[in-house]
């Protein structure tokens, strides 16, 4: 595609960290290792170019649990589309993010 | 556990956050907080139970400072009065600017706006002349600060008359600056006039009042003759910024401006030394002139 997005590789780690379901910005920073100031204004470029969404969860479930709610992203068909070519550019990326055990299961 | 591990507190945290927000531009400003105090909530949830790890936490904060400058950066910018201006006269091309100086862009108003304040100042001063303050030699006095006053100006201001663009257009330049410096002289001198009636203790400083008066009006002369056409005497537009000042030994830097009529582009260096000295006049090809008028 002469149109691909083409990504720096802390974005495609992003990127592949939602995509294999880390979906709160502070999962994806444990788990890439990258720090808040990098990751959030990060993940906001990628919600921008319409890679990601991003949606608050609802207020009951998260009162029902005690806990405040909180907002998670997903990636788009846009964002799968981009995630699949630039696994292809940086072949280790898979490698470098695990996969949550949901997605395995 | 250090001392300073004592420090990073729930508190500090908050307020290092509630601090950032007012980075965050106002519409997006509560659901950018609301998303950080959220994500600050499970941070300690996961990292708040080790007092060694609490420094961490703070580092999870002044994340949250960048990100607000990254959403200041890439927010449109506020309408603010230049581009309201700008979008009026969209809407209204002839409608004069007074913040852009539309109103001077003709040298003729400009000539015409200037005799004008002229005629106003010397009306204001000789219906009070014959007052009690003025005597035969303030005129001459008073004067006599225009040299003082015209050199300054001439020595701070980046501009030398010679190099103006355009020797076959020279005296048309020289006549309509001179024509603004005489205009300029006489509001000035009027008004300082007018000043000094007022009352007897502004008689006594009425030259420092001229020497203000002729510094700030040849600093306006020259600036202005900088901006104008050679061939139009217009007041040039469309000012752009060329190159990087870090790359001055690749490629020139400084502004460029067009007349809107197409006679040609100046180019002002930002720095002398480098690429060629003082404002070089790039004239075009007279053809140009008639694409300028089908925009």
């Amino acid at each position: 595609m002469a149109d691909e997005l083409k990504l720096s590789h802390t974005s495609a780690m992003i990127l592949q960290a939602l995509g294999s379901g880390y979906v709160y910005g502070f999962s994806v920073m444990e788990v890439t290792g990258l720090p808040s100031g990098t990751v959030y204004p990060a993940m906001r470029r990628l919600e921008r170019d319409g890679l990601i969404r991003s949606q608050w969860e609802k207020e009951s479930i998260a009162a029902s649990e005690l806990r405040p709610a909180r907002k998670y992203y997903k990636l788009t068909a846009s964002g799968k589309a981009t995630l699949e070519a630039s696994r292809k550019r940086y072949p280790l990326l898979s490698k470098l993010v695990p996969e949550t055990e949901t997605q395995n299961a | 556990m250090s001392l300073l591990a004592v420090l990073h507190t729930p508190s500090l945290h908050l307020a290092i956050l509630r601090g950032s927000a007012w980075l965050v531009p106002v519409g997006q400003r509560a659901e950018w907080l609301a998303e950080w105090q959220s994500e600050l909530w499970y941070a300690w949830r996961e990292l708040g139970d080790e007092r060694d790890r609490r420094p961490e936490l703070t580092g999870f904060c002044l994340g949250a400072c960048r990100d607000a400058l990254s959403i200041r950066r890439t927010a449109p910018l506020p309408r603010t009065w230049g581009s309201l201006q700008i979008e009026a006269a969209q809407v209204f091309p002839d409608l004069p600017s007074f913040g852009e100086s539309r109103l001077l862009d003709s040298p003729l108003r400009c000539l015409v706006l200037l005799a004008i304040l002229a005629a106003i100042s010397a009306l204001g001063a000789l219906l009070r002349h014959g007052g009690p303050h003025l005597t035969a030699g303030f005129i001459p006095a008073v004067m006599l600060m225009f040299a003082p006053g015209w050199l300054v100006a001439r020595v701070t201001t980046a501009m030398s008359l010679r190099d103006s663009p355009g020797a076959r257009y020279g005296a048309r330049l020289l006549a309509f600056f001179a024509a603004k410096m005489i205009l300029m002289l006489a509001i000035a001198v009027f008004t300082v006039a007018f000043i000094a009636t007022l009352d007897e203790k502004f008689v006594a400083i009425a030259s420092q009042f001229f020497y203000w008066a002729a510094f700030l009006s040849t600093r306006w002369a020259l600036l202005d003759q900088r901006q104008r056409c050679p061939v139009c005497l217009r007041r040039l537009g469309n000012t752009v910024s060329i190159g990087d000042r870090s790359k001055v030994f690749l490629e020139w830097h400084g502004t460029e401006s067009m007349c809107l009529k197409g006679h040609g582009l100046l180019r002002v260096p930002e720095n002398p030394e480098i690429g060629y000295h003082g404002q070089r006049w790039l004239q075009f090809d007279p053809f140009c002139a008639g694409l300028f008028r089908q925009l």
